[in-house]
């Protein structure tokens, strides 16, 4: 249980024992309980005020399966809030076996310079040069970095975008096959660490340091019975492996909440040449890979692997937002062009979906035509090149929308909404509306709320209990991003028992008493904090709104709008 | 009788062999049937559906089904 805090300013290094205050928590709480206490809320995002911090969640370097998620928190240059992202890969797991609570990325390197961390097997950090990495392509990057520095460490780096400081910039991570095809892709985070200076960040693979449980037979029995009840889940050990996220094309597209053409339909018609059963069919055909395992000890496996018809590698966890991004969004039918955008995306270290709907944005302006494929990944290219244009298009959607004076924009505190169009799910325009973190599906993802129970749950297009649901998912994901937990892996938290189990396990780790109360305090510890750093911020209830389209432009098939009202959105956080 | 085409989302296909996922299920079922009688006709268990479509609009376990209907199941689906 340690902090490694990286000072980029004068290239110090400096390892502390946990302080008592954070024992207990990883992940998301991590990240934003200490963002919130130690970056002033005003400050300059890309100056030497913010803070980048990596954190494993708490459940990560266990033998609990599917525990491999890293947060990766920053005051957002794109929101202006604070920013949680978390990312699969294996870094998370690599840094827990080193016993490494957080990196703390501070300060900034003067102007032009470029480092890499790289931390080994002992959990010794050290910085090194790297000015011949600037402005590298992530896969090329990996590919050098694996030459230099040997292929035994994750590999955590940003792409151009990110050396450039455009405000969508992602944080790429490799994968268990080496590339860095893992996306902490929101909020800009790739930004904050270019602007710190920091290339890439390695970490040895297969550490032996991992913090001590206080109760191991304990922990083991309940790890056990959590992957049980994964493995006994038809959707995650079947559906996922078969067709990847990608399977929630069909059912999105058939409630009407899959926003294409830039958000002006909720259906696309050609659906089903991108849906879940097309991209399995084109992967096998051509000799590529479902089922593909994308992070460390994964027993569901969602990733694949996307080859071209001569069978060669495009890209690697090609997963259901991006293919709406990249698809529908932009009126795109053609799972090529998806997958060599979703390439571009990584290799560039840009976000898929801001990035998509940035491209959704120019096109409904007038600048391209929908469904252009070529002129989108001529477009996305320009990102990478850094051309006037490409650094608008970097720069998210609202920044092309005010580049050409075009009001339909789907974003919220500068972030665009995800693949669920609010008018036909209307629990997610209140998490879109809410979340600290800026228009975010993963914070309180209500969908299978409003489309369970043959529909009898909740009415999608009603606002009755969505508030209600909305807020008990933000405040539950809150503690499951803090825990390092997989969202494909929470069918095991779904099955009768899971959450004990996981509750047991936390208890086991730190040898505290753990229950369904102090999980949902630390749900609500979370949210206060990343609220009150919001309000300090400047943020006010006025930014809890939606962009007026989702209010005034009928969404077809339904052609409804949201009806969540200014005071039910304000009543989502009475606490 | 009235006949509809049922479609199957993600893995449900998988218990029918032969299943064309262009096609469908060619199902007869006698008329006022609702969706639940005829998902209970195919033998799928509630508990592996999330929701119903029939000709693309969400439809609940009592509607009645009309001749020609095209319905399709999808399972429940978890994510974030
Ligand atoms: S289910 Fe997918 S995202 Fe989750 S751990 Fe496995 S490969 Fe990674």
């Amino acid at each position: 249980m340690k902090l490694v805090r990286v000072n980029m300013t004068d290239r110090t290094i400096m390892t502390e024992d946990l302080p008592e205050e954070y024992k207990g928590i990883g992940g998301r709480g991590l990240t934003s309980i200490m963002i919130n206490k130690d970056v002033p809320a005003g400050c300059d995002p890309l100056g030497p005020e913010n803070k980048l911090i990596f954190a494993p969640g708490y459940l990560s370097g266990t033998s609990l399966i599917n525990t491999s998620r890293l947060s990766i928190g920053a005051k957002s240059p794109l929101t202006g809030g604070i920013k949680e992202s978390n990312v699969g890969g294996t870094v998370s797991a690599d840094l827990a076996r080193l016993g490494i609570t957080a990196v703390i990325v501070e300060g900034k390197i003067p102007q032009n310079e470029t480092c890499i961390l790289i931390i080994d097997l002992t959990g010794q950090a050290k910085l090194m040069d790297a000015a011949p990495y600037k402005g590298m392509r992530t896969y090329d990057l990996v590919k050098k970095l694996k030459a230099d520095h040997g292929d035994k460490h994750s590999v955590t780096c940003v792409g151009p975008a990110g050396d450039f400081q455009f405000a969508t910039a992602s944080i790429q991570t490799s994968d268990l096959d080496g590339r860095p095809c893992r996306a902490a892709g929101r909020g800009g985070l790739g930004a904050v660490m270019g602007a710190k200076g920091l290339k890439a960040v390695l970490v040895a693979r297969g550490g032996k340091m991992a913090d001590t449980l206080a109760d191991p037979d304990k922990f083991k029995t309940a790890a056990r019975a959590y992957a049980k009840a994964v493995k006994e889940d038809e959707f995650s050990s079947e559906t996922l492996p078969e067709l990847g996220t990608a399977v929630l094309v069909d059912p999105i597209n058939a409630a009407g909440a899959f926003p294409c053409f830039n958000a002006t339909k909720g259906q696309f018609e050609q659906a089903e040449k991108i849906n879940g059963d097309a991209l399995a069919e084109t992967i096998k055909k051509r000799g590529g890979k479902t089922t593909h395992q994308g992070c460390a000890q994964c027993i569901i496996n969602c990733s694949n692997e996307y080859v071209d018809e001569n069978g060669k590698y495009v890209t690697s966890s090609l997963e259901y937002e991006t293919i709406w991004a990249m698809g529908g969004m932009i009126g795109n039918d053609d799972l090529d062009v998806i997958a060599r955008l979703d390439f571009l995306c990584d290799d560039i270290g840009i976000d898929t979906m801001s990035t998509g709907v940035a491209v959704a944005v120019a096109m409904d302006a007038g600048y391209k035509d929908f469904g252009d494929g070529r002129a989108a990944i001529e477009m996305v290219e320009e990102i990478g090149k850094g051309t006037d244009f490409g650094k608008i298009l970097g720069s998210g959607p609202a920044a092309v929308g005010k580049h050409f004076n075009h009001q339909r924009v789907p974003v919220i505190k500068g972030q665009s909404i995800a693949a669920y169009d609010p008018r036909a799910l209307q629990g997610m325009a209140v998490t879109y509306a809410t979340t600290p973190m800026g228009g975010d599906h993963t914070a309180g993802w209500v969908v299978d709320q409003n489309l369970a129970d043959f529909g009898g749950t909740l009415d999608p297009l009603s606002a009755e209990g969505q508030v209600e649901a909305s807020r008990d998912t933000q405040l539950h994901m809150a503690a499951v991003d803090s825990m390092g937990i997989c969202d494909f892996a929470q069918t095991g938290l779904a099955a009768p028992g899971g959450m004990e189990n996981v509750y047991t396990m936390v208890s086991a780790k730190s040898g505290e008493p753990f229950g369904e109360d102090d999980w949902g305090s630390l749900g609500r510890q979370v949210l206060k904090a990343e609220l009150d750093f919001n309000k300090r911020a400047g943020f006010t209830a006025k930014d809890d709104r939606l962009p007026k389209m989702f209010y005034e432009e009928p969404l077809p098939p339904h052609n409804s709008v949201v009806v969540i009202s200014d005071e039910q959105m304000d009543s989502t956080f009475d606490f | 009788m009235a006949r509809v085409i049922v479609k199957l989302s993600g893995t449900l296909r998988k218990k029918f062999e032969h299943y064309d996922s262009a096609k469908g299920l060619d199902v007869e079922i006698q008329d006022g049937a609702s969706i639940a009688d005829i998902v209970a006709h195919l033998g799928i268990p509630e508990s592996k559906i999330g929701f119903v479509s029939a000709n693309g609009c969400i439809v609940k376990a009592g509607s009645v089904v009309e001749d020609g209907t095209v319905i399709k199941v999808f399972q429940p689906i978890f994510g974030g």
